[in-house]
């Protein structure tokens, strides 16, 4: 089967007041098949919404944007300005963000905003975009849908105005969804129905579908791969069992030791929390951008960029010294 | 030594045609030298208790005392030596902040409030807290967006310890904060309670935390302490069942939803078995399944 999405040698750079560049994201490649979940985790500054943005078209139009992008076996050449808005944006890629309440149009009822998508996306008349607005919402989980589509988004719960956003990115038909930090916003109980809610429509619809998430708790349990981004490149990628059990490279290794999974912990309330150094905005090219906090640094790490390259079975790292950090 | 005392809160909100029950009953206490968490869901009125417990706000019956006598006084108003003893730390920092005043003229300002310090003493003193709180004191000069996150969050912990606070409400403290600074928070709350015997009133829907910071845990659902018990003792154990349903709603690592999706049990994520209080406990009502003891309802 072809993948759903194959992006290759992504870099996004930003124009600086002082006429020069910062780049966001450096040659990232992903790709992901239909059915599959893929995790992007990272810290903030990493990269990680900036590669979800520029699949969704979403970057303003100052930021210089190279490389390719592949939806569904079709063209690569989506990523150029000019070519989202209409070719990826809503049709082929369905985007839900971190803040719900945000993402919905406050003077407009909830059934409107996702009908909008349908009838643009689906070539519905008014009638029948509602129609499908509504089964969309009952899809979702929203309880006696055809009342709450006449609602107006202030009415909704946190929960209930992230499975509405849901519904809209679903009008398009997408075979790809975009996640970016989903349910970082709402709380477990509720985080937890909306991750079934997508993995739901992973396994029964066969969409793929792209998390960003700063929780490896939450990757860990639900992606299939995950790809650790560190200063706008991935550093780690691999099965995700694979990433969260055996960590490789050593900023992989230190995130999972400051992540506070729930449960099983024998410490007590006095044990000190591990800290871990945070990222370094600027980006060097030429060297390993985590050697200057790394314990394993060695001077080749300061001189030499390492690739990102296969270690075992489908995990690859970005590291001279990848499996030598004691987890 | 101080010990806040909020004995049989109610809050009840009266908002549009039906009066809102935020807190309906609790009874909490922090003492000096612990960390008490406090854990729920949006809508159990965690924030509201948080607000009653530095007096922002009153209760509708109860009283909230420290070291037995009332935190406000029949108008609400609360002592000015009160005051400087409880203080309050909030969940985005650079909310809790006035973008146009620097960081340090921010810290500075309870000690001009709080104690006959001159400016150059004032000064000293903000170096001095924001060296305490792991600041580098160069930074005081700044305007809060130039700091990061985890920058400002220390800073308004510094800010909130200028007057010597004996306890400390933190809401949610390092819900915005990314991994790598969130321990540093952390491990500073802990040294301050070992050091100067701070207490600290920790407000947080994340159990991954609570677990490992707190020597008691309260859990508030829908306005009422449902459970209450000691450090990582009360997660190992739970024994009401929101307090159970909530332990089993937290990603845990590799097994939850990768077993349910083998299963083919993901469904469309409505109602899942262990999944109690769902969005319906707190949309209004509309959908409950659990009753008020906590027992599930079909």
């Amino acid at each position: 089967m072809a993948p759903v999405l194959i992006l290759e040698r992504l870099t996004v750079a930003f124009p600086l007041p002082d006429g020069g560049w910062l780049e966001a994201t450096r040659e990232v490649d992903l790709s992901l098949e239909r059915g599959r979940v893929l995790a992007l985790i990272g810290e903030s500054g990493s990269g990680k919404t900036t590669v979800l943005n520029a699949m969704a078209g979403l970057l303003p139009a100052e930021a210089r944007v190279t490389g390719s992008l592949g939806l569904d076996g079709g063209g690569s050449d989506l990523l150029a300005p000019g070519a989202t808005r209409e070719g990826v944006a809503g049709r082929r890629i369905g985007m839900i963000f971190q803040n719900p309440g945000a993402s919905l149009n406050p003077v407009l009822r909830v059934g409107a905003t996702v009908a909008e998508v349908a009838a643009v996306h689906q070539g519905l008349g008014r009638t029948a975009a509602w129609r499908a607005a509504v089964e969309l919402l009952d899809r979702v989980g929203i309880d006696d849908p055809a009342r709450r589509a006449s609602d107006y988004p202030h009415r909704l719960s946190g929960g209930q105005k992230q499975r509405v956003a849901i519904a809209a990115a679903l009008a398009g038909k997408p075979g790809l969804i975009l996640a970016d930090e989903p349910t970082t916003a709402l709380d477990a109980m509720v985080q937890a129905q909306i991750l079934d809610l997508l993995l739901a429509l992973v396994d029964q619809d066969g969409v793929g579908l792209v998390l960003v998430t700063h929780d490896l708790a939450v990757a860990g349990a639900v992606a299939d791969e995950i790809a650790v981004m560190y200063a706008g490149r991935i550093v780690e990628q691999g099965p995700a069992e694979a990433v969260v059990r055996r960590p490789l490279h050593p900023y992989a290794v230190a995130l999972a030791g400051a992540a506070l999974p729930f449960g099983g912990v024998a410490a007590t309330g006095d044990a000190p929390f591990p800290e871990l150094p945070p990222a370094d905005p600027a980006l060097p090219v030429t060297a390993c951008a985590f050697a200057p906090r790394c314990p394993l640094a060695i001077d080749r790490c300061r001189s030499v960029r390492p690739p990102l390259e296969p270690q075992d079975r489908g995990h690859a790292a970005a590291c001279w010294r990848a499996g030598e950090a004691a987890p | 030594m101080s010990r806040l005392e909020l004995s049989r809160i109610s809050r009840v909100y009266q908002s549009g045609a039906a009066p809102m029950t935020a807190l309906d009953g609790v009874n909490l206490v922090l003492s000096s030298g612990e960390i008490v968490g406090l854990v729920g869901e949006s809508g159990s009125g965690k924030t509201t208790l948080a607000r009653l417990a530095v007096g922002l706000d009153r209760p509708t019956a109860g009283i909230v005392a420290l070291d037995g006598r009332p935190l406000t006084d029949a108008s609400g108003r609360m002592q000015r030596a009160v005051r400087r003893r409880v203080q309050m730390v909030f969940q985005d920092p650079l909310a809790s902040f006035n973008p146009g005043r620097s960081v340090g003229g921010s810290i500075a300002l309870p000690l001009r409030l709080h104690t006959d310090l001159d400016r150059r003493d004032r000064r000293s003193r903000v170096a001095e807290l924001m060296t305490a709180t792991g600041l580098d004191p160069s930074l005081a000069g700044r305007l809060p967006r130039a700091l990061s996150g985890g920058q400002l969050q220390r800073a308004a912990i510094a800010r909130a310890l200028a007057t010597e606070p004996d306890l400390l409400v933190c809401d949610e403290p390092v819900a915005s904060l990314d991994v790598s600074v969130r321990a540093q928070v952390l491990n500073l709350l802990v040294r301050l309670k070992r050091e100067r015997g701070l207490g600290v009133l920790f407000v947080t829907h994340d159990l991954g935390v609570v677990q490992r910071l707190a020597d008691r845990t309260v859990v508030l659902w829908r306005g009422r302490v449902v459970e209450e018990g000691q450090g990582a003792e009360l997660w190992r154990n739970p024994t009401h069942p929101y307090t159970q349903a909530l332990a089993a709603a937290v990603p845990t690592g590799l097994e939850p939803w990768r077993a349910r999706r083998r299963s083919g049990l993901g469904g469309a994520g409505r109602q899942p078995a262990h999944h109690v209080a769902a969005d319906g406990v707190i949309e209004g009502g509309g959908r409950q399944r659990v009753d008020d003891r906590g027992r599930h309802q079909e």
